[in-house]
């Protein structure tokens, strides 16, 4: 819908504001404009853009953050997978501005998954962002879910909201139906609101979107939960179809997600809220900060002082504030890094302790492989372009 | 990917954090000791689950 024009007149009576020449159909109410309670998408990196880890891995066959920011894929004993971020240049999602996607590919199936097995994508939310759906309350707001989806298997997909926090947790699904193979579609999914148990207000692992692709008969014998209930896991995937794990030649790939606070249907949903990169990046950088994300082998790390002969301290500040204290993770070898002081340069291997860290900043600690001075200064920068180095405060 | 071992690391003889390693991996974590920290979570949990944690050098 374009807009050409604004009737500001109306805005100061304020009356809801009418597109010059557009009819009732085209006021931003009618478009969801003036309803949304968020000032940000709260589904973060919906478009798939930021992927800091990698754009592309093989062979997994476990839970984890592997490609996109923010998006989690959930692997118990169901198949080996190719996980991208694959770049868009035609289709549907495509021609409405989403040059991403999150791409799975089976490449080794399990043909018949046993009773226990999970293969699922969600995004996980902290509670505080999540409030405005009043959850648990008597004002409590119904949820849309909406998305583009393309894989090679028509049929129906499950995809669940979950409620972390109440006691046993609470649980609402809904099917999506693929119609065409290979082919973008756009996905509008409706839940109910819900009163009973509140999320709880902090930084914690409250609440989540979650898509499942596959799974043995524990996730998948119960009833798809259109109403939210107690937890039952053999709901979960009780209307799923796709079964993406059972057939090499499977794929699945999902973009432009957004979440809604409200009901709204295909023509009625909002548009989707394309944020720069830059702001999309800042928001993922509170769960992930991958530092020299282009693999410079001679990156700067950072700062370092000789706390003693042997031994040296990095310090560094996160870019924006982290969700909690992070984890270190980083890949080490022989002379990964380096650390350049008095005209002279020690290669190490690794930093072997993570001390005094909280959710601004971090002190790195190297104690072997290097010798100075105490109190001497020096920089810290990578050796070697196969050393990693991250701040992980996922949820 | 599989834990090889996690293990706790001090600092003037103090536990600071923990690494966990991994089979076949040059890839590691230090984790915090801090309840908020997913993996640190896990790590309790793996220890519930009757795994031992190796002691600092």
């Amino acid at each position: 819908m374009a807009l050409s024009k604004i009737d500001v007149a109306n805005m100061l009576t304020g009356a809801t504001p009418v597109a010059n020449g557009g009819t009732a159909a085209t006021t931003l109410a009618a478009a969801g404009l003036g309803k949304r309670p968020n000032a940000k998408p709260i589904f973060i990196n919906g478009n798939m853009a930021v992927s800091q880890r990698r754009t592309s891995t093989t062979g997994q066959t476990g839970d984890g953050y592997h490609v996109v920011d923010r998006m989690n894929m959930l692997v118990t004993n169901c198949g080996t997978y190719t996980v991208a971020q694959e770049a868009l240049t035609s289709g549907n999602a495509f021609a409405n501005g989403f040059a991403n996607a999150f791409r799975i590919d089976t490449t080794t199936a399990d043909s018949s998954p046993a009773s226990g097995d999970i293969l699922a994508v969600q995004q996980i939310f902290e509670g505080q962002n999540v409030q405005m759906f009043k959850k648990g309350t008597a004002n409590a707001e119904k949820f849309t879910l909406a998305f583009w989806v393309k894989s090679n298997k028509t049929g129906n997909g499950q995809v669940n909201l979950f409620d972390n926090d109440t006691s046993g947790n609470r649980l609402v699904g809904a099917t999506y139906s693929i119609s065409s193979a290979n082919t973008w579609e756009h996905k509008v999914v409706n839940f109910p609101a819900d009163t009973t148990g509140p999320l709880d207000d902090d930084n914690a692992k409250s609440f989540i979107v979650e898509w499942w692709l596959d799974s043995g008969t524990d996730y998948s014998s119960g009833a798809v939960p259109s109403a939210w209930e107690a937890r039952s896991n053999t709901d979960r995937n009780a209307g799923g179809a796709l079964q993406i794990a059972r057939n090499t030649a499977n794929d699945w790939a999902i973009t432009g997600v957004q979440l809604e606070v409200g009901e709204y249907s295909s023509t009625t949903l909002p548009p989707f809220q394309h944020e720069d990169f830059g702001d999309n990046l800042n928001r993922c950088l509170r769960y992930f900060y991958r530092i020299n994300p282009d693999a410079d082998a001679a990156a700067s790390i950072g700062e370092a002082s000789y706390y003693s002969s042997s031994a040296a301290f990095v310090c560094l500040e996160f870019p924006v504030a982290m969700r909690d204290s992070p984890s270190l993770e980083q890949s080490t070898g022989t002379n990964y890094f380096n650390l350049n002081r008095n005209s002279a340069n020690d290669n190490f291997n690794t930093f072997n302790n993570l001390n005094a860290s909280d959710h601004t900043s971090a002190h790195l600690y190297i104690s072997a492989d290097i010798s100075g001075t105490a109190g001497h200064g020096g920089r810290c920068r990578f050796e070697n372009a196969s050393a990693r180095l991250a701040f992980s405060s996922e949820l | 990917m599989k834990i090889d071992k996690i293990k706790k690391i001090n600092f003037e003889e103090k536990l600071i954090c923990y690494k966990i390693t991994y089979v076949d991996s040059n890839f590691e974590k230090l984790v915090p000791l801090k309840e908020g920290n997913t993996d640190y979570q896990f790590i309790l949990k793996w220890v519930a689950d009757g795994n031992t944690i190796e002691e600092a050098d």
